[in-house]
């Protein structure tokens, strides 16, 4: 890891619908991959708006190679609360670990579409290594 | 303090027995001060022994948080504010002009566990004489 590397942030809101899609190119990607970059996710939260998540069994930040970085369990997204990595029902099992190069994040849901919350908001921090 | 100041980072997963002797996260700067705004640390196997991790400057002149044994269970992403265990007195406080950051063992060395990660997220200001 590079000295002193800056934190970036991607933030903002994407509609249920859009999560849904579980698309591997378009409008649930939140960082756009780079081909001689490396992304490293260190912190962040998600949260439910419009209604408690439901439907689905979590909402996935993962690489858009598929490996999930943070899971958020519908449990922990109850309409408003803010589920953030350290917190019971939020899984970071790539928390710290180096993406593929190359890679992007996206959002995206497991097993069957969300429903009941209008949208999910995110705030993933992460640093980026050449 | 200046305001609209970048945030940067520092990630790493240790060997135990490093964070035993002590690892600089960050090493210090002579004009430099540091000021940790957010923090967590994750054990992979419970962490034994120890009292504590805890995250200071490098002369462990400022404390910035206590990590304790009991909230540093296998696979546990102990936040910076968790009640008891993870007491963060000095998160927005300035560090010793000069020094680093440090992540060590207080008390008997760690037993059990196979890394310790850290990740800190910190300012930095210049020194003004």
């Amino acid at each position: 890891m590079a000295a002193f590397p800056k934190l970036h942030c991607a933030t903002g809101s994407l509609l249920a619908a859009t999560v849904n899609a579980n698309t591997n190119v378009g409008s649930n990607h939140i960082v756009p991959g780079a081909a001689d970059r490396t992304i490293t996710v260190v912190d962040g939260w998600l949260r439910a708006t419009g209604g408690n998540a439901g439907g689905a069994t979590a909402v996935v930040v993962e690489d858009t190679a598929g490996t999930d970085v943070i899971s958020a369990t519908v449990g922990a997204l109850t309409q408003n609360t803010i589920a953030r990595v350290g917190d019971t029902n939020v899984t970071a099992s790539a928390i710290g670990t180096a993406m593929a190069k190359g890679a992007g994040l996206r959002i995206t849901r497991t097993v069957s579409d969300l429903t009941t919350a209008s949208s999910i908001e995110y705030c993933i921090l992460y640093i980026v290594e050449s | 303090m200046s305001d609209f100041k970048s945030i940067r980072c520092a990630y790493a997963s240790c060997d135990p027995d490093d964070i035993d002797t002590g690892v600089v996260a960050v090493p210090g700067e002579v004009d430099r001060i540091y000021n940790v705004v957010d923090c967590w640390l994750r054990a992979t196997g419970n962490v034994a022994d120890a009292t504590s991790i805890d995250i200071t400057d490098s002369s462990s002149t400022v404390s910035v948080g206590v990590f304790t044994q009991a909230g540093l269970t296998d696979g546990k992403i102990l936040r910076a504010g968790t009640a008891t265990t993870g007491v963060c007195a000095g998160l927005n406080a300035d560090l010793t002009a000069g020094d680093g950051i440090l992540v060590k063992t207080v008390g008997s060395d760690i037993g059990t566990s196979t890394a310790i990660e850290y990740m800190i997220l910190y300012t930095i200001d210049p020194v003004h004489n």
